[in-house]
């Protein structure tokens, strides 16, 4: 079917930013994220970016004033949020849609989840940073990466390790 | 002794409450999502300590709790995470008095890590052991 064939294509090309020098790379990369976006907003292939959208926003919302949580939590920022709208944008077609909160140091989480002990958390900051964290039965795994428009490859393994029966 | 005067010492069977005011901080299979144990940037992470209080008491601490956020925003009392003391010491972190005046069962979960990656892997076990207990 030519729309999984694209799709395939498109998702090896993973996310919206692609360091091309040429006009002609810049060209076929533009090209590229909007056809990735056009086929997320489809719903056709699984991830479900509309709801994942609304729900950022709404997280967002949520926490836009000081002490939201009642215990003196920080605000989400404009630049965590946009880090965060960027951040759903990169999830590879096909991956199980996370679910999103805000965290008490104003960063925005998403959470890929079996049960409470086969789980993956992923925060992003305003300055870009990817805090990960999961829980794989009696097995854990954090770390840090930096968030440069496409996703890490050890977040995308987690993610697949989470969700490995 | 209901939350007045002096308190016993803090000991491992001891449960803690923190209060859920945040709908995200609890899946919809009832469990509980790491977010309710980041820590703050000071890194003392807001308890309130059982003790001899009645679960009308600790519940009264909780809508105090949701009160103090609804001068800033809409705010509901969702529910509590319980976790022990001994749940505490498990993940290395320490639990330290911290009474306030309308709170003297207040308690501070301390000793956290500084990096963020860290927080989140203990916030995790933490909210793996807790129990939600729904309003």
């Amino acid at each position: 079917m030519i729309l999984e064939m694209t799709a395939t294509a498109l998702i090896s090309l993973g996310g919206p930013t692609t360091a091309g020098a040429s006009d002609a790379a810049r060209f076929v990369a533009c090209q590229a994220g909007e056809s990735r976006r056009r086929l997320q907003a489809s719903y056709a292939l699984g991830l479900q970016s509309h709801e994942l959208f609304a729900e950022l926003l709404g997280v967002a919302e949520g926490a836009n004033t000081p002490g939201w949580d009642g215990y003196g939590a920080e605000a989400v920022t404009a630049a965590t949020y946009r880090n965060a709208f960027r951040f759903i944008e990169a999830l590879p077609l096909g991956t199980r849609a996370p679910s999103i909160s805000a965290e008490p140091d104003g960063q925005i989480a998403f959470e890929w989840y079996v049960s409470p002990h086969r789980t993956l958390s992923v925060s992003i900051s305003p300055e870009g940073d990817l805090h990960y964290s999961a829980l794989l039965g009696p097995n854990k795994a954090f770390g840090t990466e930096v968030f440069l428009g496409e996703m890490p490859k050890s977040v995308l393994e987690l993610v697949g390790r989470v969700h490995a029966v | 002794m209901n939350g007045q005067g002096q308190l016993p010492p803090i000991s491992l069977n001891e449960l803690l409450a923190r209060f859920v005011t945040v709908a995200q901080w609890v899946r919809s299979d009832k469990t509980l999502r790491q977010d309710a144990f980041i820590p703050p940037k000071d890194l003392n992470l807001s308890v309130t300590r059982h003790g001899q209080l009645s679960e009308a008491q600790i519940w009264q601490i909780g809508q105090t709790v949701a009160y103090t956020i609804s001068e800033k925003r809409s705010a509901k009392l969702f529910g509590r995470a319980d976790v022990t003391v001994a749940d505490v010491a498990k993940a290395l972190l320490r639990t330290e008095p911290a009474p306030l005046l309308n709170n003297p069962q207040h308690a501070h979960i301390t000793g956290w890590p500084l990096d963020k990656p860290a927080q989140k892997s203990i916030a995790q076990q933490l909210a793996a052991m807790a129990v939600f207990v729904p309003t």
